[in-house]
């Protein structure tokens, strides 16, 4: 051991700072080792508040030594030790935090390398990513399970809802059956009645008003059957409208002795139609070719459907008389009725006169 | 209920025995003196209900009977229909009905009927009709035709042991669910009306056939 005698002013030596002792909740810091040999401490989180006891090794003038500290995560800049070598931190959050002291001798030398403890403070497990991942996955997994619990409800809630509509409308095609049927058997019954009346009186002139009340309930059975072809939803397409509108036409223009011609495309679009629209555009069809038959005078009829981009037109043609445009009138409602029809379906009808009636239907289909 | 012993034909025309089951008395009546009354036609039985129907007809054995649907009591005129074409396959059932439904009508042909009738048909009418179907010929409507069109396409497993369709039947299937009359296509084909006719029937038949498979099938759940 040198003693060098050092003046006042000029003392080279920096002192070096250990750890001289740790307390964790007031109570001292165990350990294998020596506290400071130590350069990496791990706590619970739980145990996060923390004093550092630490001793400069200057003992020239121990009185004029200063220390300073620093928990790297904690303080923001370094803190003045004063006389009491102890730093304090309470309730460190979990983290990684360096504490670093440094001192300097009575010649105001600071040691530029300060003596460092590392110290981590561990992240209690629900703070941890794994289990906020899992814990994320498992309230998705919650959201998840209560979002069908809920589409389930909901698809009963409309499954019965669509139940009870159907019972209703299941009631209602009931009863109206029911009243079909009857009304049906009645005029049935009078037709049948009146022609075996006819049958029996045998001078023909006797039986124009016979021949009547039978025609008259034998149409009303078919405008009924007509009303049953409507209503059915599984009519509801475009092919079945033309096939029950060919078949319709045919044995019409056939009874009436006139001949007819079809053009009606191969292959009909796959299109859907409500009852409704359907029931008019039959209806409209039925009425021009009504109107052939009673007034037109014609010996020949050609009927032809053309399928276009958006919509269907019928075209009805004959080679009678044609009509007076200024005395339509003469027709009574029946050209207004097929116009009427057509605007319900969001068409248009087009009837003129040339070398014959032409009727040309424009049906708009979605 | 009347119930006549069959009539022993007179002349070389064939006598068809027609026996009605029908619960409109007036309707039923009608009827019974109509065929009756025709040359050619006798009624061997008139039933207001099924089930005296079942109990009669196996002794009567008409050519042809004309069945209602709703009769009274628990039998309805498609399972009446059903029973007998099962014990007598030879018999033909002609199905009555208001209107030209084809719901109802396709369920009577399933069952067995091989035709059907509206009861506004005028007598001259209806006398054709059991004619027809006593000579083996049929009507159908386009919208029927197009049920069985769908019958026929629905069929998923091809059995083998039930006949298909000839081309022919198809071909006519084709035309009538397009709307074509007996007569036009009968001129598309170069074939006579009765030929359709008689295709129709044969269609029919099969029909029968395959949906008692059916019904056998699902009874017992094969």
């Amino acid at each position: 051991m040198v003693f060098t005698r050092v003046t006042s002013g000029d003392n080279p030596f920096v002192p070096k700072v250990i750890i001289k002792r740790m307390e964790v909740l007031d109570k001292p810091y165990e350990s294998d080792t020596a506290i400071s040999l130590l350069h990496h401490i791990e706590l619970p989180y739980n145990q996060n508040t923390i004093a550092i006891e630490f001793v400069p090794l200057e003992y020239t003038n121990p009185l004029k030594n200063k220390v300073q500290y620093k928990l790297e995560g904690a303080d923001e800049d370094w803190v003045q030790a004063g006389t009491f070598r102890m730093a304090r931190y309470t309730n460190l959050r979990p983290g990684t935090y360096t504490f670093q002291v440094r001192a300097s001798n009575n010649d105001d030398r600071w040691n530029a390398t300060p003596t460092t403890l590392e110290i981590v403070i561990r992240i209690p497990f629900w703070q941890s990513l794994w289990f906020r991942f899992l814990l994320l996955l498992l309230l998705l997994g919650i959201a998840y399970y209560f979002s069908t619990l809920y589409l389930d409800y909901k698809i009963r809630h409309e499954k019965l809802k669509l139940e009870k509509e159907q019972a209703v409308d299941q009631e209602r095609a009931r009863i109206s059956s029911d009243m079909h049927d009857d009304l049906g058997s009645g005029l049935s019954t009078i037709r049948l009645l009146s022609e075996i009346a006819k049958r029996k009186i045998q001078d023909p002139s006797q039986t124009r008003e016979i021949e009547r009340i039978s025609e008259a309930a034998g149409e009303l059975v078919d405008k009924m059957s007509e009303i049953i072809w409507a209503m059915n939803s599984s009519n509801d397409s475009l092919e079945n409208l033309i096939a029950y509108m060919r078949s319709f036409a045919a044995d019409f223009l056939e009874h009436a002795h006139i001949t007819h011609q079809f053009s009606i495309p191969e292959s009909i679009p796959n299109v859907k139609l409500s009852g409704g629209t359907r029931r008019n555009i039959y209806l409209a069809v039925k009425e021009s070719l009504h109107n052939v038959v009673k007034h037109a005078q014609a010996s020949e009829v050609m009927i032809e459907v053309k399928m276009q981009q958006h919509s269907m037109t019928i075209l009805i043609r004959d080679n009678g008389k044609g009509f007076d445009q200024e005395k339509v009138r003469l027709f009574g409602n029946g050209l207004k009725n097929i116009q009427k029809r057509m605007q319900a379906v969001g068409g248009q009808a087009d009837i003129t006169s040339q070398n014959g009636t032409i009727v040309f239907l424009d049906i708009p289909l979605n | 209920m009347t119930v006549y012993s069959k009539k022993k034909s007179q002349d070389s025309m064939d006598i068809i025995s027609v026996a009605i089951v029908e619960d409109n008395h007036d309707i039923r009546t009608a009827m019974e003196l109509l065929i009756n009354g025709s040359e050619g036609y006798a009624c061997v039985g008139a039933f207001n209900n099924a089930e005296t129907a079942l109990e009669q007809i196996p002794h009567l054995l008409p050519n042809v009977a004309l069945m209602d649907f709703n009769l009274p009591g628990g039998m309805n005129g498609i399972e009446c229909i059903a029973r007998l074409k099962a014990e007598f396959p030879d018999m033909q059932f002609m199905m009555l009905t208001v209107y030209e439904d084809d719901d109802k009508i396709f369920q009577a042909l399933e069952a067995g009927a091989s035709g059907y009738i509206l009861k506004k048909t005028s007598p001259g009418e209806l006398l054709e009709a059991i004619r027809d179907l006593h000579e083996g010929g049929s009507p159908m409507s386009s919208q029927i035709a197009r049920r069985v069109v769908a019958y026929f396409q629905k069929q998923a497993k091809p059995n083998p042991a039930l006949e298909a369709l000839t081309s022919r039947e198809k071909e006519i299937l084709d035309q009538l669910s397009k709307g074509f009359l007996y007569k036009e296509i009968a001129s598309n084909l170069y074939i006579s009306i009765e030929t359709v006719r008689r295709h129709v029937h044969n269609i029919y038949e099969k029909l029968h056939v395959r949906s008692r498979t059916d019904a056998v099938n699902k009874y017992y759940n094969r």
